[in-house]
Order: structure tokens, then sequence, then C-alpha cells
């Protein structure tokens, strides 16, 4: 079966259908097919085709992915807003580059998404980035996320200054509590 | 290990498994963790931590997973749970069944991660004294033990269990079905005919589509092993081989609401269990 007839499948088949026209699509893992399935996310009605979506999306583990997914986090649906999270953070690495992006975002929300993908990351340039937003950020809940995933992932005395400096830049006291809490666990005090 | 040491990697464990340790664990968690840091070359916890924070294999998670539960199994094994299947769920299968019109009845269940036989044996114990006379209809059933490990199917073959593994068997139950062997004890054959052992990787995406029809799946204390995506490939799995309405058993510390909402989930008498 061609692209286009199993996006037509994915929309109109009953639920056993669509699931396997959702396992043909991953297998092409092109263009045309990642965007059915992203668009599966947010018109599907059955929960079971779309977690097998967002399974599917995962394992086809192209930037691509990335790319088209990132738009979902803008939904005012929240089971939406955490597929799109929970599949650029299974998408590790793959997805760097657009959660680089994301930080840069307008969107104090938009950018809490990328820190929570960072923060479940499991490379090590998750760690720099998240000292960047640490370091740069002007929103303290983004912050505050950022402090204490680089409490759990951070290790060197850059960590440590940034930390601090993070401390010195915002009189909130939670963020000061969240800042002494990460230093705690990088075995700083 | 210090106070916030043994915090942080809780909490990290808790995230992942929702294995919760208490404050009144740290001694019991740091001499894991140490062990661990031993067996692996790490000679501080913040390098451990990190290199199991990053590993993308899994391979050390699995490790300390391994060193913090009571993984060995027993025959019935979280009572209640089993209680629940005994006397809630197999009735209320079996007259499903039976308003369906089928009979025989047949009962398909499945042990998933079975290690050495103990929860698939007990299961057919269970089903032998719970299925009779509950419906009019003659019941059959059969049991699917499957495991990644071919050495612990073989040793399940063998039907020979330590005292350990056998200590809380109900008496009556041990009269039944038991014979002591040395310093073993065997088990009835008749009940390995209910049971077929294989070898199955429950991420093979081919073994695992050809699973169907079961009426109820148990899978205790596997997932804690599994990563995020994993865990919910594998769920999305039991999901498509489950019969409509049928069920599936976790461990007592595993929650199928942290990984995908396809599942409902259902508050029985003796436990919360999850349905399709």
């Amino acid at each position: 079966m061609n692209t286009d007839n199993l996006v037509i499948k994915l929309k109109e088949g009953n639920e056993k259908e669509r699931l396997a026209a959702l396992r043909h699509l991953e297998q092409q893992g092109d263009e045309t097919a990642i965007n059915a399935l992203v668009d599966l996310l947010t018109l599907e009605h059955s929960r079971l085709v779309q977690e097998a979506a967002v399974a599917a999306l995962i394992r086809i583990n192209m930037p691509q992915v990335a790319e088209a997914v990132v738009q979902l986090l803008e939904s005012t649906d929240a089971w939406v807003r955490n597929a799109a999270v929970e599949i650029l953070q299974g998408l590790g690495e793959t997805a760097s580059d657009v959660v680089r992006d994301l930080l840069q975002s307008f969107d104090p929300d938009l950018r809490l998404f990328a820190v929570n993908v960072l923060g479940e990351a499991k490379y090590r340039k998750a760690v720099s980035l998240l000292q960047e937003v640490v370091n740069n950020d002007s929103n303290v809940n983004v912050v505050a996320a950022a402090v204490e995933y680089l409490g759990e992932m951070g290790s060197r005395v850059t960590d440590v200054r940034c930390l601090e400096n993070a401390g010195r830049r915002f009189k909130d006291p939670f963020l000061h509590y969240a800042v002494d809490e990460a230093l705690k666990k990088i075995g700083h005090m | 290990m210090t106070f916030d040491e043994f915090v942080k990697i809780r909490d990290y464990i808790y995230r992942k498994s929702g294995i919760f340790l208490g404050d009144n664990k740290q001694y019991y968690v740091e001499k894991r963790v140490r062990d661990r840091m031993a067996a692996t070359g790490h000679q501080s916890f913040q390098s451990y931590f990190l290199s199991l924070r990053f590993e993308s294999s899994n391979k050390e998670w699995q490790e300390l997973v391994n060193a913090l539960t009571v993984n060995e199994t027993y025959f019935f094994r979280e009572y209640p749970q089993l209680k629940c299947f005994a006397e809630e769920v197999i009735p209320s299968i079996l007259e499903k069944k039976e308003v369906q019109g089928q009979t025989p009845i047949k009962l398909k269940i499945w042990s998933a991660g079975c290690s050495t036989g103990e929860e698939p044996y007990t299961l057919a114990i269970i089903l032998e004294e719970m299925t009779a006379g509950v419906v009019s209809a003659p019941v059959t059933f059969e049991i699917h033990a499957t495991d990644i490990n071919t050495d612990v199917l073989g040793r399940a073959k063998t039907r020979l269990y330590s005292q350990r593994s056998v200590k809380d068997v109900p008496h009556e139950y041990m009269d039944k079905y038991f014979r002591r062997r040395g310093q073993m004890y065997e088990l009835s054959p008749h009940l390995g005919n209910y049971i077929k052992f294989y070898q199955l990787n429950l991420l093979d995406s081919t073994a695992m589509e050809r699973m169907e029809n079961f009426d109820a799946i148990f899978c205790r204390n596997v997932l804690i092993y599994f990563d995020d995506n994993s865990r919910r490939e594998v769920a999305l799995y039991f999901h498509a081989a489950l019969a409509e309405g049928g069920y599936i058993f976790l461990g007592h510390s595993e929650s199928m609401s942290r990984v995908t909402p396809v599942f409902k989930m259902v508050r029985l008498k003796n436990a919360i269990i999850y349905q399709k």
C-alpha cells in the first residue's frame, strides 16, 4: 500500500486498521509518514492509537520528528503537550537541536518544556544547555526548573558557580531554596 | 554516602521505577550502591551516579535495581493480588464467558518474566482450585510462561524448589501439590501440563505480536528494569495481547498509569489492577 493510501486508512479505518496503517507508516519513516503520525496525535480519538503513534515516532528517531512535534507544545490539550514532551525526551540527542532552539523561544512556557526535556536527557550536552538557562534565562520558573535538574546532572566547579550565580540573579525565596538543594545534591554544601 | 547523596539517588530511583526507599533505608541503599561502585570501578558516589544517569545501555540500571530489590521469587508472592485474581477476577471472567455461551470455557493466562516458574505454577494451583463449580460449563485453562533467560526456564521445568520458595504455600496446598525430595520439594507433574514454558523477549515486536487473546497477564516486578520508552512499548504489546476486558497484574510498586493511559485502573476488594 502506498503512503497516500496508508494516510487515508489512518483517517478512515477502524481501530485495528489504523494501528496497522500506523505500523506501515512507521516503517516508511519519510516526511509524509512523520507528518501523518504527528497529525494523528491531535486528530485521533482512540488513546490506544495515539499512544502507539507516540511509540512509533520515538522509534523513527529522526530530527524531522522533533521538528514536526515541537508545534504540539502549544496545543490546548494537556495530553498532546505531554505526548510532545515525551517524544522529545524519547528521541534523546536526536532532538537536541530542536530543544536548543526552543530554549530561545519568547514564550517561557515553551522554554520550561525544553528544560523538562533536557532534565530527562541522557546526553552530556544537556548539562551545558541547562547551564546556559541557569545563567541567562530571565524567567524565574524556567531557571528554577533548570537549577533542579542541574543539581542532579551537574558535577563540575562550573556547575556550582552557575548555581551560585542564579542565587544572585533572583531574589525569589523559592529559587534560593532550589539553589541550596541543588548545591547539596552536587555535594557542594 | 552522605544523606544528600542518598536523597539524590533515592529520588532518581523513585522517578524511574516507582520504588520508594524511605529515610530508614539509607544504610540498605548505601551498602548496595557501594557494592555496585566497587563492581564498576567508581571511586566516588558522584562519578557512579553520573555514569548511571547518562548510560544509554540501561545495563547498570538493571544491576542496581537487582541489588535493591528482593529479586528472589517464591510461590504465592504478593498474596493479596493472587487473592484478587482467585476470588474476583477468575469468577468475573468465567461468568462473562458463560454469558457469551462459550463451552467449554477456556482461560488463557500469561506469566511474563516467569523466572524459575514459581509464579506460573502458583497460577496453575489457583486455577485448578478456583475454577471448579463457579459456572456450569466445563472449564479448561492454559498458562504461557515466558522469560528471556533460558537457564531459568530450564530450572522451572525441573519442578524442584527449595524451602525458601515454598515458605508461603498454604498447608493444604503443600500437602496436595508438593512432595519432599531430600532438601527440595517436587511439584506435582500434572501442573506442568497446564503450562507452556518458552523464551520470549518482551521487546521483540514479531514475537510479541503473536501473543493474543489472553484473559490475564502477570508481569510483576519486570517493567522496573526497563527504560521509559521500552516500558511504553511493552505495555502496548500487552494491550494488544489481551482479550477485550482482560486484566494485567503488575508488582506492588509499579503503576501502569505512569507508563500509558490505555488501561483502565480497577479498584477491587483485594488489589488495584488494570484492565483493557
